[in-house]
């Protein structure tokens, strides 16, 4: 039971280590330029579709 | 499909628009493929190459400028305000993106603009010349005033032009306002205006 509860705590412990690790402040700033980056990117993939065919007007 | 009872309104087309994920990604492709050839694919790999490149190099460039600016009096800890101003103006084009849908493409090249000829490439070129310079500086009035004035150089270059985007970003709307009242604008539209004779 002991063992367990050792084991038990060394988990929570890792899992508290890795959100310390998770929410520095230069994990978050990179979290969002990275999700900023990919939604331009995103933008810039949308207009290379754009340009490579005429716009498609479904049954008129 | 029954059109027995039809005003011979267009309607949408249901078949195509009921598609499984797996079905929509291999008619982007075969799309891009019967358009483009081989040379849709390599495009489009290139445009996302380049952005992981942006991510990476943002990332390198700050790490640089934290190291460089290490222990210099007044830029102390460079690289993370270098980081923070990257991000926040990626984050603020981002979101300028959703609200000027027409401007788009032009926020898209001043966040690039911002970014890289602004705040990342200058800000660790003078990161480099903070460090080089640490140890020159003597007790003398010159030495102490030039000591001071590149951590201020480094913070107009690298903290500054985060403020400058966001006011810019913010006041589109009034930029591109057009300054006419409503009756002006539609007496120039319809040319009411006397100036047709």
């Amino acid at each position: 039971m002991l063992e367990f509860g050792n084991a038990l705590i060394s988990f929570i412990n890792g899992f508290i280590l890795l959100l310390n690790k998770l929410f520095s402040p230069v994990f978050i700033l990179s979290f969002v330029m990275f999700i900023s980056l990919l939604w331009i990117m995103l933008i810039e993939l949308d207009e290379l579709d754009r340009q490579s065919s005429k716009p498609e007007i479904g049954r008129h | 499909m029954n059109n027995f009872i039809s005003d011979g309104a267009p309607i949408k087309n249901n078949l195509s628009s009921k598609k499984s994920y797996t079905s929509k990604i291999t008619n982007y492709a075969e799309k891009i493929k019967y358009v483009e050839g081989i040379r849709g694919f390599t495009t489009r790999t290139t445009l996302v190459l380049r952005y992981i490149s942006y991510f990476l190099l943002v990332i390198i460039a700050s790490a640089f400028t934290q190291a460089l600016t290490n222990d210099i009096s007044y830029a102390d800890g460079g690289g993370f305000y270098m980081l923070l101003s990257s991000t926040t103006i990626s984050f603020t084009g981002a979101i300028a993106t959703l609200f000027y849908a027409n401007l788009r493409n032009e926020i898209i090249h001043k966040v690039r603009h911002y970014i890289f000829g602004i705040v990342i490439l200058p800000g660790t070129l003078l990161a480099g010349f903070l460090n080089i310079t640490k140890n020159f500086w003597g007790d003398d009035t010159l030495s102490s005033t030039l000591s001071l004035a590149i951590p201020v150089i480094f913070l107009v270059t690298v903290v500054l032009p985060s403020f400058i985007f966001v006011k810019e970003m913010t006041g589109l709307r009034s930029l591109y306002k057009s300054n006419l009242d409503d009756q002006e604008a539609v007496t120039l539209w319809t040319r009411q205006d006397g100036l047709q004779r």
